[in-house]
């Protein structure tokens, strides 16, 4: 006994950094071993970056946008230069109506052609579209707008969701029955043509295109979230710490959350994507962010009646369509490989 | 079962090559939304013009190309009383409806009466001839009270007759005042003659005065004539929805069958999908969007791109600037006044008005969006019409001009202080679009102070908002009812036309001229007048007209026969065509 | 059992009312003028907003006019769409079947492939078959639909020249519409076989084609997800270890084990994208020109066609319900641990 317990404390003398453990935690580990997981990781990281440092990548911005941030022709350098608070403007410029650098999310024009124009011929990276917008341009800028868009309708419905179905889980009875009609409801309602008499009605901006979409989505996570603590409730550890004396909504927080969250979590980042297709969906529509606004839905909406080409060469504009379309399958395809990550990580049952 | 599957190979095998549309058919592929109503009292827009000018004909039809020539069609003689107010028509004999009733007078009468009975406001009946026939054409069926007070049934039964009887062939019409555009005014689908003992039989109207009250503005897109036609035009309607119109030949046609058979309207709403009908034949004309698509059409084997230097378009396009800005609740005017928005009153100001008409390229503009197919428009009107005077100038981009203009405009605050407001335009109307943006640009190249914001609204929203005087500057349109010079001058420059409710606009020196002309009836003059008209627009820089675009048809080369006119929804009657 | 139908069935009427209201109020927050402003198409016709506001009562307080519709819905009424210019009815029942006709023919692939590839990326989990099947799936959830649709007609049409838009070529539209073809159920395939023609027949299928790849690569990803993770979680279950450990095959404790266990929420999804597709898909229809009700539906939201917007609103509220309601009992028939009361 003596000598075994001696083995051991002579190895205990090494103990692991909290870096050491995180990485070697169980859930990292599993993660690691995923290599789908990392690629959408590695995905986000580069989306995030690119989006954050869009001023320094991105080609010029319009006139409009440089005159709000206060840069003039001889100054112009200032944008790409992290010392210069242009530079900081502009990374602090929020697609919103209100924000005083919102000029900078309309994309610059290089003529005001109806043809699109190929890299070449417009002197711009990646070739423009319908109306002279620069693809490239409207990429890195659409980056900010899909996160943002992304984040802050999921977000709300998150919030809203866990509040409704907690509310109502919680509380069960009268309460839950009235909440749960509320959410049955909102399920019947047709989705995308209440956002288009949403958007058509309060005007076609970005804000609004967000309030159609979150109108409607916070009653999944709700519903969620609901089932998750009736089903919990009557799971034994809940009436032990009752039993332990913990009350009210504490039991909530404290037990009850933090086990569905792991549900949330996936389901949210899953939705991340699935919001900014809709958001796409109404650009088609003629329903989406005011045109020539930095958006991935719009620029593809650009290219629908150029992705046929001259008799005799149908691919000729190949680039209006295949640029901002692959950028979306990319945002999307990151968010849903980390979703599932989060969910083969956080599940404790499978297969080691 | 072996005999069943080679069958069923066949004919697997055998469609696959089935893919253009026979010689006796026609089909013809347009924008998506099909038409309001068959009924020629309610109908108002080109997808049921197009097919009520081919199964309803009127008195006197367009002649040809000609949009001032007109040739006999249900009538084939014509006189007018010497001060202008009797036309006495005689009528077609043995002319066939589609029902195999006989066409005589009391279908014109019926046709004319039911119209202004109805008094649709949705329709055009009372818009275009209530003047001349009823004395008035402020009131209509929306207020069917006050309807029935001013007009009585008494003027409308007066307004036409039938001298020889509801069986004879010499109408009367009589006006209450000469109209010089009165045989084009007839020409419109709205007076298209009705067989009035099918409509009659089946619950329409029954053309008496006991009934006509329960007809004033009543909703006949509820009643029998909505889907239900009997005309005497070649085709008869087959089927209607709003995915395709399908016509069918009427063998007994007075002018003898036509050539095709059958036809198809398809509203298609992806372009796309239309161009490449085209390409396989599946389609025999297509509509296109703009002319910068033309260029994945060019060269298609099979497809003619038609065009002609002489055809001109009958819709005009301005910027329109608003005199008098209704500033309350207006997000679109900035703070107002000078500097950090616009006042009231800043485009009465005419150097204002000429600054901005010189911001704007105007060649640039048919270079980068028409492909270089193009014309300048010099004043607001086609330029077929009457009275267009083509020997006026353009004001064009031209920097130091406009920067003249702005020095002087406001006593020079203009200039020094800058001004910020937000033009509008509707949906993704991109050629409006890049109209405003291009003039936006400009302002701000030429005075860091001149900003101008572009914004599109829905269409409900934009005909709201402009109909509350709260758009400073906006891009709107007019396309013809008929073809005369009054139907777009007083639309745009009177101070009690169409567009003055939007506008404000009131011009003294040009309001004087409007209404001399629209008081005479001498072409001579009234075309002297207008010409006059044309120089003051000049002058006076009240809009900024857009360039159009060099019209074009996009067919196939086995249609033969095609003709453009165009006051026609459809541009040609397919009565007139033929396939190889 | 019965109670809990009943007591399901008590939600049409609230959803009916939830859900119309809430439109009829959005609508109210336009300006009558705003709202008499979509009557008209053109400019000419904008001539005299105020006579449209009066003929439609647009200046009246919501209630009366929500009232007024509820009137007219109580008489078999459902208005008229200016979108369609005939009784939001009678458009209901000519778009419907259509869309049916689509829904049932593009809901096999995406179910079949939705599972067959889930099933193949649970089975080998973690290998590169289950990531490419993976991607795979997600790439196609994440291309645009009108891209996707616009290449495919390209390709076919364009190219080929052997599948068009469209539900029907145009002779067989103009024969359908002279008449001596029976209208049995609507659905072209069905009725063509019953009307004795296999051209026909051939011909409305071939249409069905590309909208059918074009919703199938879009929609079986979802499938595929849920039936991946539902397989995976039935195969950790306890029941299959000692399935294995009683010494059963590999492919048994896979096939009828986990398989079944695994297919029970794929069911429920199953259920969920059917009456998705029924109640119309705008994008597709839209590209394909074919005459469904998700093309309708979305013109008329752009137009404000009040009428048509509330119509098929309360159409799809009745179907989500009544479709739930029967998900929800195919669920308790074929998971036995479900019990409703």
């Amino acid at each position: 006994m003596a000598s075994v317990t001696a083995a051991q404390t002579a190895n205990d003398n090494q103990v692991p950094s909290a870096f050491r453990r995180w990485w070697d935690s169980k859930m990292m580990k599993r993660f690691r071993r995923n290599p789908l997981a990392l690629v959408g990781a590695v995905l986000l990281a580069l989306f995030l970056l690119a989006g954050f440092f869009a001023p320094i990548i991105s080609p010029q911005p319009n006139i409009n946008c440089l005159r709000s941030i206060g840069v003039s022709a001889s100054t112009v350098g200032d944008i790409r230069n992290p010392l210069k608070p242009a530079f900081w403007k502009l990374v602090g410029a929020a697609p919103l109506a209100q924000s005083p650098y919102y000029d900078c999310y309309t994309i610059p024009r290089s003529s005001f052609s109806p043809v699109p124009q190929s890299a070449a011929e417009s002197g711009t990276i990646l070739g423009t579209t319908s109306g002279g917008y620069d693809i490239f341009y409207g990429l890195i800028w659409g980056i900010r707008t899909a996160f943002f868009i992304g984040i802050a309708v999921v977000g709300f419905g998150l919030i809203v969701g866990i509040i409704v179905g907690s509310i109502a889980g919680y509380f069960g009875g009268w309460i839950d029955n009235v909440l749960m009609r509320l959410i049955d409801v909102i399920f019947a309602v047709p989705g995308l043509v209440v956002a288009m008499v949403i958007v058509t009605v309060l005007g076609q901006n970005i804000f609004n295109v967000m309030i159609a979409l979150a109108v409607v989505g916070w009653a999944g996570y709700a519903r969620i979230l609901r089932g998750d603590i009736l089903q919990i409730k009557e799971q034994e550890y809940v009436t032990g710490a009752q039993a332990l004396g913990a009350r009210g909504p504490g039991i909530i927080f404290k037990h009850i959350l933090p086990n569905s969250v792991g549900t949330l979590i996936i389901i949210a980042s899953l939705d991340i994507g699935s919001v900014v297709l809709a958001a796409a969906a109404l650009s088609f529509l003629g329903l989406g962010v005011p045109v020539g606004f930095a958006d991935w839905g719009q620029m593809v909406n650009f290219a629908r009646n150029w992705l046929l080409g001259p008799p005799g060469n149908p691919w000729a504009y190949w680039f209006v369509s295949f640029w901002p379309g692959l950028i979306i399958v990319l945002f999307v395809l990151a968010w849903n490989l980390l979703g599932d990550a989060f969910r083969d990580v956080l599940d404790v049952r499978s297969n080691s | 079962m072996k005999k069943y599957l080679l069958l069923f190979l066949g004919l697997v095998l055998g469609t696959f090559g089935l893919a253009q549309s026979g010689s006796d058919t026609f089909v013809h592929q347009t924008l998506a939304g099909g038409p309001v109503s068959l009924d020629p009292v309610r109908a108002y827009d080109t997808a049921s013009g197009h097919v009520i000018e081919n199964v309803y004909e009127t008195l006197y039809t367009y002649d040809g190309e000609s949009i001032d020539q007109f040739a006999p069609a249900l009538a084939t003689d014509y006189s007018v009383s010497d001060d202008g107010l009797v036309y006495t028509f005689t009528l077609r004999e043995n002319v066939p409806f589609h029902s195999g009733n006989i066409m005589s007078c009391k279908d014109v009468e019926y046709s004319y009466e039911y119209g202004f009975v109805n008094a649709n406001p949705e329709g055009a009946n009372v818009y275009l001839m209530g003047d001349q026939l009823l004395g008035q054409h402020d009131v209509d069926g929306s207020d069917a009270a006050a309807y029935q007070e001013t007009v009585s049934f008494e003027t409308i039964a007066s307004s036409i007759e039938c001298p020889d009887g509801p069986d004879g062939l010499t109408v009367q019409i009589n006006l209450q005042a000469p109209d010089p555009a009165f045989l084009a005014i007839q020409a419109y689908t709205a007076f298209s003659v009705i067989d009035s003992e099918f409509a009659k039989a089946n619950g329409m109207w029954d053309g008496t005065e006991e009934t006509w009250a329960d007809w004033v503005g009543r909703d006949v897109t509820q009643e029998f004539l909505h889907n239900n036609t009997s005309g005497t035009g070649a085709y008869q309607v087959v089927e209607w929805t709003d995915q395709q119109t399908i016509l069918s030949a009427f063998e007994d046609y007075w002018g003898g069958a036509p050539a095709i058979q059958n036809v198809v309207i398809q509203y298609v709403e992806e372009q796309s999908s239309r161009i490449l009908a085209l390409q396989q034949g599946d389609a025999d004309r297509v509509i296109i969007n703009d002319r910068a698509s033309l260029v994945q059409v060019e060269g298609s084997p099979g497809v003619s791109i038609l065009e002609n230097p002489e055809w001109g378009a009958t819709c005009v396009s301005p910027a329109f600037f608003n005199f008098d800005i209704n500033l309350e609740n207006n997000e679109d005017v900035g703070c107002g006044e000078l500097g950090c928005g616009v006042p009231a009153d800043f485009f009465a100001d005419v150097n204002v008005r000429r600054g901005f008409a010189h911001l704007f390229d105007q060649q640039g503009f048919i270079d980068q969006l028409y492909d270089g197919q193009g014309r300048l428009i010099t004043m607001g009107q086609p330029t077929s019409f009457l009275g267009y005077n083509e020997n006026v100038d353009v004001r064009t981009l031209d920097l130091e001009q406009a920067e003249q203009y702005f020095r002087e405009a406001f006593g020079g605050e203009v200039w020094e202080q800058g001004f910020e407001f937000t033009a509008l335009y509707n949906g993704s109307n991109t050629i409006r679009q890049t109209a405003l943006e291009i003039i936006a640009e400009n302002a701000a190249f030429l005075n860091p102070n001149f900003k101008i914001n572009v914004r599109s609204l829905p269409w409900a929203d934009y005909l709201a908002r402009t109909g509350e005087q709260k758009a400073p500057m906006f891009a709107l349109g007019w396309c013809a009812d008929y073809a005369d010079p009054k139907n777009f001058i007083d639309t745009f420059y009177s101070n009690s036309g169409f567009y003055s409710a939007r506008t404000a606009i009131d011009l003294p020196e040009m309001q004087e001229r409007i209404d001399e002309a629209n008081s005479i009836t001498d072409p001579l003059e009234r075309e002297f007048l207008y010409k006059e008209i044309g120089n003051l627009h000049y002058d006076l820089a009240p809009m900024v007209i857009l360039p159009e675009s060099a019209p074009f048809m996009t067919v196939r080369e086995e249609v033969q026969g095609i003709y453009r006119n165009p006051m026609m929804s459809g541009q040609f009657l397919f009565k007139d065509i033929s396939k190889n | 059992m019965f109670a809990f139908i009943v007591r399901r069935l008590f939600m049409l009427p609230l959803v009916f009312f939830g859900v119309t209201l809430f439109i009829v109020l959005l609508m109210q927050v336009l300006s009558p003028f705003q709202r008499a402003a979509s009557y008209a198409q053109t400019e000419n016709q904008a001539r005299n907003l105020d006579a449209i506001i009066e003929r439609y009562g647009l200046n009246d307080p919501w209630y009366m006019q929500y009232g007024r519709w509820l009137r007219q819905v109580s008489q078999g009424n459902l208005g008229y769409s200016r979108t369609s210019s005939e009784p939001v009815l009678t458009t209901l029942r000519k778009r419907f079947p259509p869309t049916a006709e689509l829904a049932i023919f593009a809901f096999f692939p995406i179910i079949g492939v939705g599972i067959w590839l889930g099933t193949a990326a649970a089975l080998n989990r973690d290998t590169l078959i289950d990531q490419a099947t993976r991607v795979l799936a997600i790439v196609g959830w994440s291309l645009p639909t009108f891209v996707l649709g616009i290449w495919l007609l390209v390709i076919f049409y364009g190219g080929f020249g052997i599948l068009e838009p469209g539900r029907v070529s145009t002779d067989f539209l103009i024969e359908i519409a002279r008449g001596g073809f029976k209208n049995y159920t609507g659905l072209l395939t069905i009725d063509s076989l019953l009307n004795g023609r296999l051209d026909i027949f051939w011909d409305a299928f071939k249409h069905l084609i590309l909208p059918v790849i074009t919703l199938a690569t879009v929609s079986s990803a979802q499938i595929m997800r849920v039936m991946r993770s539902s397989l995976l979680d039935a195969l950790g279950q306890d029941y299959v270890r000692t399935a294995r450990a009683k010494g059963l095959a590999e492919r048994t404790v896979n096939r009828k084990h986990a398989r079944r266990n695994g297919l029970i929420p794929v069911i429920t999804l199953a259920g969920f994208t059917l009456i998705g597709l029924i109640n119309g898909v705008i994008i597709t229809e839209t590209i394909f020109n074919f005459p469904g009700l998700g093309q309708w539906s979305a013109q008329a939201a752009v137009n404000l066609d009040y009428a048509a917007v509330l119509g098929f609103a309360v159409f799809t509220a009745v179907i989500v319900v009544i479709g739930n309601l029967i998900v929800d009992i195919l669920y308790g028939v074929i998971d036995p641990r479900i019990r409703y009361d």
